[in-house]
This record gives C-alpha cells, sequence and structure tokens, in this order.
C-alpha cells in the first residue's frame, strides 16, 4: 500500500517535473523576445538616446514623459485616437452583428456570402489603403467621379479637415468588419435551437427573441470582439502613415503616428520609447476590464 | 525515456533557432573566415556583391541602368533596393551603427548630409583621394562638404523646384507665363473661375508642405533661419509668405505628388511648384517647367527661390568594398554616364551636359533647371532639419487647413523651433 502511495507521488513529481521541462524553452523564448525588449524600452524612456550618437544615452529622468504629456500635439493624438477607436469598434460590432444574424438567417448561399464578406479582412492593410487612395483621389478617383456624375458636391477627401477622419474612419470599418461578423456568426451557431424554439412556443417577436435569446448566448463573444478592436484599432498606423500622415492640420493623428513622427522617424529613441510606454499603459486601461473578468473566472 | 528524448530534441530545436544568423568566425590571426572568404573568391574570381540603396523613381532609376556595363567591366554584382524618401533615411541611419554595414553605397537628399558627416555615417572621400572636378555645377556641390572643405558626397542628380504649368489652361485664360508671384496668383484665380484648379499646394504636413512653401517664402525675402541657425519665422517677410501661400490654395487645390502631376498634365489644373524627377516635358506635351517666380511683384526686389533638392550619392562609413564602391561612385557621376542619363528622365549636376546643344534642343526644359541649378538655395544645412520640418510643417499645416491664425501659427512655430536649436 505504501509502496504504491509512493509510487503515485512520484508518479506526480516526473509529471510535474516535465511539464516544467516542456514549457522552459516557450518561457525562455517569451523572456528574450518580449520581457528583455520591454526592459530595454523602459530602460530607454529614461534617457535622451538618439540612435546615431556616439555618445550613448544620457538619464534625463522624467523629461521625455513630460515633454510627451505636455505636447499639444501628443493630446490631440490621444484625443483622436479615442474617439477613432470608439466610432470605429461601435460601428463594426454593430454592423457584424447585423451582418452575421442576417447570413445566419440565410437557407442559400451561406457559404458564398461568408467567403465574399471575409474578403476586405484578407487583404493587407497596405494594399487597402492604396486601394482607397486611388478611389477617393481628389484628382481621379471614381468617387468624386461618379458624384461629379450625380452632380452632387466632390470633396478633397484626405486633405480636408471635414472628411479625413471620417474617410480614415470607413476604411478602417469596411476592412474589420467582417473580423467581427466571423467571431460572432461563430458564436452565433452556438445559440441552442431548442431555446428559439420555446421563445416561438411562448409568443415572443423576433426583436424579443433577439434581446432574450440570441444577446445574452454570444454576449461573451461581443465582449471578445470589442476587446480585440480596441485594442488593433488602438494601435492603427498604416492607414493614417500612408493616406494621411496624421494631416490636415493633425485631425487624424493618432499616438502611434505621432511615436513615429517624432520618436521613430528623427531616430529619437529615448523620446520614443517614453511614448511606447504610455500607450501600453493606455492599452492595457482599456483592456483591463476584460482582463479583470478572465481573471475572476 | 521518451520523454526525455522530446525534451532533448525541443532543446535542440530553441538552440538551433538562436544559433542561426551567427557572426562569421576569426581564426587565431584574427582574420574574418569572410576575410579569408574574399580572398579565396578573388582567386576564384567570383563577383564581388555591392549593395545600392537609392530613392525610387527617376532617382535610381537612371542609376540601375548605368549598372550592367559597370558589371560586366569590374565583374560586380549589384544589389539594388530602391526606397521612398522617409525611408531611405531611416535606413541609412539604422544601418549606420552597424561594424559590417549592409549597403555600399548610398543616395542621399542634400538635407540629410550634415547630420550623416556629424555623426559618421558617409565616407570622407577627400581622405580616399577624391575630389570634384571643374565640370561638376559648384552651387549645387556646396552640400556634399563639410565645414573643413572635405568632400563627403557627390551630387548626382540635380533636383531643383520649378514651376509647371499647363500651356492650354493658361491660354484659354488669356495669360502668359506668371513672372512674379502675384502674376501667379492672378492667373490661379482666373483658372478657378472657370471651374478648374489654379494653383495646386501639397500641403502635407513634415517635409512635403515645408519644401514646398520656402520658395514662396524666400521670394518673399523670408528665411527659417539666420546666418547664426536662429529661428526668423515671426516675421513679417514669413507672415506676408504664408497669407500668399494659403491664397494660391484657396485658388486651386491641396494634392499629393502624383496627383498634381496627373492634373496638370491632363489639363485639370494650371499650375504648381514641382520637382524635375517628377515629370519631363515633352516638347509639344500640355505642361512645361518654368523658373520660380523670384518677386513678389514688379516692385519688389529679386530673391533667389528655387530650393535645392538634389540627390548625392556617397560611400557607407561601414561599407566592406569601400574601393570598388568608390569605383562605381565615379563610375555613375562620370559626365559621359550624366550625358546618358538624360535618355532615361536624368536630371544632370555638370555643366557639359547643360551645355550640349543636342541635349537642350532635344529638352528644351534642361535650360530651365539649369538656370535654377546655378542661382539655387539650399534648405538650412543643420543637423537639426528633420526635427524643424516637423515641427514648422505641422504649424504651416494648421495656419493652411484654418484650423490656426497665420500669427498664432507663426508664433508657435517660432517657438518650437527656437526649442529644437537650443
Amino acid at each position: 500500500m505504501g509502496s504504491k502511495k509512493n509510487k503515485a507521488r512520484s508518479g506526480k513529481g516526473t509529471n510535474k517535473l516535465f511539464s516544467g521541462l516542456m514549457i522552459t524553452p516557450t518561457i525562455i523564448v517569451l523572456l528574450i523576445m518580449s520581457l528583455f525588449p520591454l526592459l530595454f524600452t523602459i530602460y530607454y524612456s529614461f534617457t535622451d538616446y538618439y540612435y546615431l550618437s556616439r555618445s550613448g544615452a544620457q538619464f534625463t529622468g522624467l523629461d521625455n514623459f513630460m515633454k510627451i504629456l505636455s505636447d499639444p500635439y501628443f493630446q490631440q493624438a490621444v484625443r483622436n485616437t479615442v474617439i477613432f477607436t470608439l466610432v470605429c469598434v461601435c460601428f463594426q460590432t454593430v454592423l457584424g452583428l447585423m451582418i452575421a444574424i442576417f447570413v445566419n438567417g440565410l437557407h442559400h448561399g451561406k457559404k458564398a456570402m461568408r467567403t465574399l464578406l471575409l474578403l476586405p479582412y484578407l487583404l493587407p492593410p497596405v494594399t487597402v489603403a492604396l486601394i482607397w487612395k486611388i478611389m477617393l483621389s481628389g484628382n481621379y478617383g471614381i468617387l468624386n467621379n461618379f458624384l461629379h456624375i450625380l452632380n452632387l458636391p466632390v470633396f478633397n477627401w484626405f486633405y480636408d479637415t471635414r472628411t479625413a477622419f471620417g474617410a480614415l474612419a470607413f476604411i478602417d470599418i469596411w476592412q474589420n468588419t467582417p473580423f467581427v461578423f466571423l467571431l460572432l456568426y461563430a458564436s452565433l451557431q452556438g445559440v441552442p435551437e431548442s431555446q428559439y424554439e420555446a421563445a416561438e412556443i411562448d409568443g415572443a417577436s423576433k426583436w424579443q427573441q433577439f434581446r432574450y435569446v440570441t444577446l445574452p448566448n454570444i454576449k461573451s463573444g461581443i465582449i471578445l470582439c470589442v476587446l480585440l478592436r480596441t485594442i488593433d484599432t488602438f494601435r492603427i498606423f498604416e492607414k493614417v502613415n500612408i493616406l494621411t500622415q496624421g494631416g490636415p492640420a493633425n485631425t487624424t493623428a493618432t499616438i502611434t503616428q505621432y511615436l513615429y513622427l517624432n520618436g521613430i522617424k528623427n531616430l529619437q529613441f529615448g523620446f520614443g520609447s517614453a511614448g511606447a510606454i504610455i500607450m501600453t499603459v493606455l492599452v492595457l486601461i482599456l483592456s483591463s476590464f476584460y482582463i479583470r473578468k478572465t481573471v475572476k473566472k | 525515456m521518451k520523454r526525455i528524448a522530446v525534451f532533448l530534441l525541443s532543446c535542440v530545436l530553441c538552440i538551433s533557432l538562436f544559433g542561426c544568423g551567427g557572426e562569421p568566425s576569426s581564426n587565431q590571426n584574427g582574420e574574418s573566415e569572410s576575410t579569408k572568404g574574399e580572398v579565396s573568391k578573388e582567386k576564384t574570381e567570383e563577383p564581388t556583391k555591392l549593395t545600392l540603396i537609392l530613392r525610387g523613381g527617376t532617382y535610381g532609376d537612371v542609376i540601375k541602368n548605368m549598372l550592367p556595363e559597370f558589371e560586366k567591366e569590374n565583374n560586380v554584382t549589384c544589389e539594388v533596393m530602391d526606397l521612398a524618401f522617409s525611408d531611405l533615411h531611416d535606413k541609412i541611419a539604422l544601418d549606420a551603427r552597424n561594424p559590417e554595414g549592409a549597403y555600399d553605397l548610398i543616395m542621399v537628399d542634400g538635407s540629410w548630409i550634415p547630420e550623416f558627416i556629424e555623426y559618421g555615417v558617409a565616407m570622407n572621400l577627400s581622405e580616399e583621394g577624391y575630389s570634384l572636378d571643374d565640370d561638376f555645377i559648384t552651387e549645387a556641390a556646396v552640400a556634399g562638404y563639410d565645414k573643413s572643405g572635405n568632400l563627403y558626397c557627390v551630387p548626382h542628380f540635380g533636383n531643383v523646384n520649378v514651376m509647371l504649368y499647363n500651356d492650354a489652361l493658361l491660354e484659354s485664360v488669356g495669360a502668359t507665363v506668371p513672372e512674379t508671384w502675384t502674376d501667379v496668383l492672378e492667373t490661379a484665380r482666373k483658372v478657378k473661375d472657370t471651374g478648374k484648379d489654379g494653383f495646386l499646394v501639397r500641403a502635407q504636413a513634415g517635409d512635403n508642405i515645408t519644401s514646398d512653401f520656402l520658395a514662396v517664402l524666400l521670394a518673399h525675402g523670408g528665411k527659417v533661419l539666420d546666418e547664426n541657425n536662429q529661428p526668423t519665422i515671426d516675421t513679417p517677410e514669413f507672415k506676408q509668405a504664408l497669407e500668399m501661400y494659403i491664397e494660391l490654395k484657396n485658388a486651386g487645390s491641396i494634392m499629393d505628388k502624383d496627383d498634381i502631376v496627373a492634373a496638370i498634365s491632363g489639363e485639370k489644373a494650371a499650375l504648381s511648384l514641382s520637382w524635375p524627377g517628377w515629370y519631363v516635358p515633352e516638347v509639344e506635351g500640355p505642361a512645361h517647367y518654368t523658373v520660380i517666380p523670384t518677386q513678389v511683384d514688379e516692385s519688389t526686389p529679386s530673391n533667389p527661390s528655387s530650393i535645392y533638392g538634389i540627390w548625392f550619392v556617397g560611400i557607407a562609413a561601414n561599407s566592406q568594398n569601400k574601393e570598388m564602391t568608390l569605383k562605381l561612385l565615379e563610375y555613375v557621376t562620370s559626365a559621359e554616364n550624366q550625358l546618358a542619363a538624360v535618355e532615361d528622365g536624368g536630371v544632370s549636376t555638370r555643366h557639359s551636359v547643360y551645355q550640349n546643344q543636342d541635349v537642350i534642343e532635344k529638352y528644351p526644359h534642361l535650360e530651365i533647371i539649369y538656370n535654377a541649378l546655378q542661382n539655387g538655395v539650399y534648405r538650412p544645412l543643420v543637423t537639426e532639419w528633420n526635427d524643424i520640418t516637423i515641427a514648422l510643417g505641422n504649424e504651416l499645416d494648421a495656419a493652411v487647413q484654418g484650423v490656426k491664425t497665420v500669427d498664432q501659427a507663426l508664433a508657435d512655430a517660432q517657438k518650437a523651433v527656437e526649442q529644437i536649436m537650443k
């Protein structure tokens, strides 16, 4: 009996040891690829590190952080980023949900619709930016030509403060709504049919079925979509950099564009590192709600 | 046993990830394996590989077209990277701190040279015994030198800004090629009244708007920095120039480079500032170049207004093939190749090309460019110029878009540039 217990204990110990050994390489890789760069970024954020300088990085304390936080252009970039994120995530979630419900309700052509709807999401962001740059060109763009034919006013979409922000938001919504659609469509497959039948028997309307059956069942899917899209949209860079470079008059400047222009492009890596730390903190704050919920579970 | 084997295999896989891309080993004499490799390469006559990093478009294409013959004559293979303006700067700068550089021949904008000289990015050509001959346009070569007269970069593409105009649109409003900025504005307004764009500005923040605006500023007698490199932005001349620029934008539109060329050559817009690398006018074509007006109106003094945007070629200070690259540099900047490059849209930096009557007959616009090259003005040759273009560009953009008043924008720009130059 004793030897059986000992065998069981040593078996468990061996398992634990083996599990630890198996994940060690992954931890080493993670430490090197994530923790090491993070520590260096934190270190450089307190220095005046200019990449080409031969005199090395001098400690400057909180200077970089104060400079960034007090810069009105950074403040505008934060405002723009938050508004852009809110607008895009809301529209993507609502549209994605509507499309998912619509496709889920189709009797024919579901697969074809799914494939077609996914196409914008499959394109690289740079390709999307360039396509829309051509289509919205103030000179030969197809949209302005179409508006001109209909005798409607034309716009200089990316160089007008009234339209640049909206144009960028539209392009981002166009490209990323399919991602939300895909996740919510998958969530909808998990809603038990019996609940709809029961609701129908009880005389529930379509809206009531949606509100009391569909929504509760896909709630976690919606929260996941909102979280992922929020993190992704907050970090938007390629579309802004290619289409507007933060203009006109910084109306489309985002945090990443600001950091690129003021910290990376001019090789002021100390300044850029401080900006990256600030941005990381902001993203953590945004995602803290979901992280807390996940940890509680 | 099985578990131990799986664990060992995982470790080997991880180690191999880090093992890849290791540095060449050295033997006891301190020679690297790669040096030994080069010696054996010479013995077996394997070609030397040179890496060129160039500006995309015509600027780099003219060099690419010269390479096959050089490769054949010198047993060399050339790998070319061509990049956009800011990517080119970043890539060259980021490689500068590597002990063994990835690039050999580098193409450099004149405004980057002070930074590249100060921080040891470009090689000192004077130390290698190289100097420019008298055929180079002296004024165009100035930026290639440091303050002690050492040459670091050789002017290759004579980029200097000019005015691009559409003949038909000017004719349609009864205008001739404008000679003052007041004429430009008047013509632009007339064209605007017909429903087309009068003047196109390249007013995107940063280098684009700053470079576009500078010609107008210089004609008004304004400057960004004075002789002591202190900002002179919040001045009456700067204000007048910015107000003129805003009026020009109101008489037209804001577009990027590709749209500007398409609009003017497509008869949708009448006038714009341009760079020779963007467009090669044909004799009977729809659009042509003229010199940028140097006066506001006929009563004001004349100030040189064409901005140099010359593309230089140099050798990376950490190049592994300096000798062969110097040979390549001499080759691509030779009079013979500069003349041949005109057929590919090249814009020379040598007198002999412009004094060739056959060339001028075939490409009359080169006469305009030659004039501009001899009377051009450099953007301030300071290491802080990149930072200044960002700060100044932000404020100019805000003023042009009407988000700030001209006075507020200039005051903010003055303060920002003073901070940079402190």
